[in-house]
């Protein structure tokens, strides 16, 4: 399995609609924690969530959970 | 995206709380198996460990029926070989013919005979057997739950 790092393109993406963490989990769902955990690369989300933070975040799951090119 | 109505946890709770729940059961049931060992080394009769031991023996079940339906054999990759279930027998067997001897020395204050060793080694053997046809049997039945889930249609054919 690939180990997840941490995902700063979401913390990005949050800064572009100016949303906290908080708000984000409020709007997908889940728990602040839960989210922090995502960010953090603590938590490989489901396809669902994850699916469900491009759409608040407006984003593709390539945008926000593709692989960076090495 | 809405939270688990039942649990009212989202997803990474949940799966934090199955690893939860999942240390708890192991932990409960390896204390069980030693509690009954411990039990049965030190003299306890069967009314005495009967309570840990249906503890074990119903999870024990439980966890040979949903493994086996679902296809799993094990997770830390022991292959399903005849060659394997017979050195893994080894293991109860061994346990047995140790826990009878010592209780046989310790606790009914019998010498070491030949023919008390010869006991021993019997009961071991006849436990090794018993294990060993049990795991057979379940995985004869494993291979034909592996095959019949590995044959399900995809359906995009």
């Amino acid at each position: 399995m690939i180990p997840i790092g941490r995902n700063l393109k979401i913390k990005a993406a949050r800064a572009e609609r100016d949303m906290t963490q908080k708000a984000l989990a409020e709007a997908v769902g889940v728990s602040r924690q839960t989210m922090n955990a995502i960010e953090q690369g603590d938590y490989n989300p489901t396809i669902r969530l994850c699916r469900a933070i491009c759409k608040v975040l407006g984003k593709s799951l390539d945008e926000l959970f593709g692989e960076e090119d090495e | 995206m809405k939270q688990n109505s039942k649990t009212n946890l989202d997803e990474m709770q949940e799966r934090r709380l199955f690893q939860i729940e999942e240390i708890g059961f192991w932990l409960t049931f390896w204390a069980s198996g030693a509690a009954v060992v411990i039990q049965a080394v030190l003299g306890a009769d069967l009314k005495q460990i009967a309570g840990e031991g249906i503890v074990l023996l119903i999870s024990s079940a439980y966890l040979v029926f949903a493994t086996v339906r679902n296809g799993i054999w094990t997770k830390n990759g022991l292959a399903p070989t005849f060659r394997t279930n017979a050195l893994v027998s080894l293991i109860p067997a061994g346990m047995c013919g140790v826990i009878l001897l010592i209780r046989v020395l310790a606790v009914l204050k019998r010498p070491l005979t030949l023919g008390v060793a010869v006991v021993a080694l019997a009961f071991a053997g006849v436990c090794y057997l018993g294990c060993l046809g049990a795991l057979e049997a379940l995985r004869a039945v494993y291979r034909k739950r592996r095959e019949a889930l590995d044959a399900e249609e995809d359906e995009t054919a």
